[in-house]
């Protein structure tokens, strides 16, 4: 992981701006850079990755959710997706300090493009209410592993609203960091 | 001859009423069956209309099939019913039939390596009766039983184990081809999601254990 992102700085839970690097210092963290907080793309991909949380805290990865809006818009967000006991922490970069430093694509057509419409058409027909944007509307996201020395273990940059991996593929991300961080003497 | 065109219209206002798919397509059929009878006793039968409303009554009857399969009660025979107990009990018992159909029934000597360190493993293992001994380069074995996956970390990194998994008694396994199982929950999200349950529960309590 290149200093300069490390570098960057996030607003945690109580207000406080916080270096990126200081997450991962204890133990392997996956940071899931969402959009904006009203964005539905979001709630869709919360539906999904919510119920495995545990999974991933278990495997000893600290689970980190950045969006993009104000802190107060961060505590309706908490509220809204009852994530007050999830096993994660919702922490907020208004900036875009960390988001731009990781190169996440900010852009109308990932809006509002053809893949953009077809995403957000499919968040609806699961349910997923529409609301105004609480952030920055151009802003994509993304999801990253990162272990405890700083390297990166997975990484997906979002290309539109929707295009977030699997839950799935995040707790098998997760294992597999279980796995190599503890280095059983039997590895079968 | 009217009456038909009336009578198969109130069965699909019908249709459109009802939320269960199953009734649905049900009277979906029962209405293309009214609208078959308007168009074979018309005095010159609409043949194209009659082949078309025939291949959908076909497609819905296929479909109650499937549906009327999928509702049925799950029966497991007894082995796959200990497993299903020892090991995957988290899964909705119709979807560990599709895990089941995958599995084969293995019984190995007291003694008989079943993992050799550091060649490639292909399968995965579940322990229903006696024990084994995962046994590694340095420092004591690890004694493995009924209900402990053998070979989930090479399933989930696709490394070579590093250490051999020995009999230590008469043992009975199920095992699953990695290639096969892999293939099965690619293609099923939610299955896949149970299964990594499973998998990573069994997978934390022994890196917790060791």
């Amino acid at each position: 992981m290149p200093d300069a992102v490390g570098d960057a700085r996030v607003i945690d839970p109580r207000g406080e701006s916080v270096r990126l690097a200081s997450l991962w210092a204890a133990q392997p963290c996956m940071l899931v850079f969402l959009r904006h907080f009203g964005c539905i793309g979001c709630s869709e991909q919360l539906h999904e990755l919510v119920p495995r949380l545990g999974e991933i805290a278990r495997a000893g990865v600290r689970v980190v959710l950045i969006g993009s809006g104000s802190p107060e818009q961060r505590d309706a967000f908490v509220e809204r997706h009852l994530l007050q006991n999830a096993p994660a922490t919702v922490m907020t970069d208004p900036g875009l300090d960390a988001y731009g430093r990781l190169h996440f694509a900010r852009s109308l057509w990932a809006t509002f493009g053809p893949r953009a419409i077809v995403d957000a058409a499919r968040a609806v027909a699961k349910g997923h209410p529409h609301a105004p944007p609480q952030g920055d509307r151009m802003q994509q996201g993304g999801v990253l592993f990162v272990d405890t020395r700083g390297v990166v273990r997975f990484f997906h940059a979002s290309r539109s609203i929707g295009d977030h991996p699997p839950a799935s593929d995040l707790v098998a991300a997760a294992l597999r960091l279980a796995i190599e961080t503890h280095s059983p003497r039997a590895y079968v | 001859m009217t009456i038909f065109i009336h009578v198969a219209n109130v069965i699909y206002l019908g249709s459109y009423l009802v939320k269960d798919i199953l009734w649905l397509r049900a009277l979906t059929i029962l209405g293309g069956l009214t609208i078959v009878a308007y168009y074979v006793f018309m005095p010159s039968p609409v043949w194209a209309a009659i082949a078309w409303n025939v291949l959908f009554l076909a497609i819905n009857a296929w479909q109650i099939r499937v549906l009327l399969a999928e509702r049925r009660p799950v029966v497991l025979d007894p082995d796959s019913l200990e497993l299903y107990k020892l090991a995957f009990r988290s899964l909705k018992p119709r979807e560990f039939v599709k895990v089941v159909k995958l599995a084969r029934w293995t019984q190995v000597a007291s003694g008989e390596r079943i993992v050799a360190k550091g060649e490639d493993l292909d399968r995965i293992m579940v322990v229903v009766s006696g024990r084994v001994r995962v046994e590694p380069a340095a420092g004591a074995g690890i004694e493995l039983r009924p209900g402990c996956f053998v070979g989930e970390m090479s399933f989930m990194t696709g490394e070579r184990p590093n250490a051999d998994v020995v009999a230590i008694e008469p043992t009975r396994l199920v095992t699953w081809p990695q290639k096969d199982l892999r293939a099965l929950l690619e293609s099923a999200v939610e299955l896949r999601a149970a299964v990594q349950g499973v998998l990573g529960a069994d997978l934390i309590a022994k890196l917790h254990h060791a």
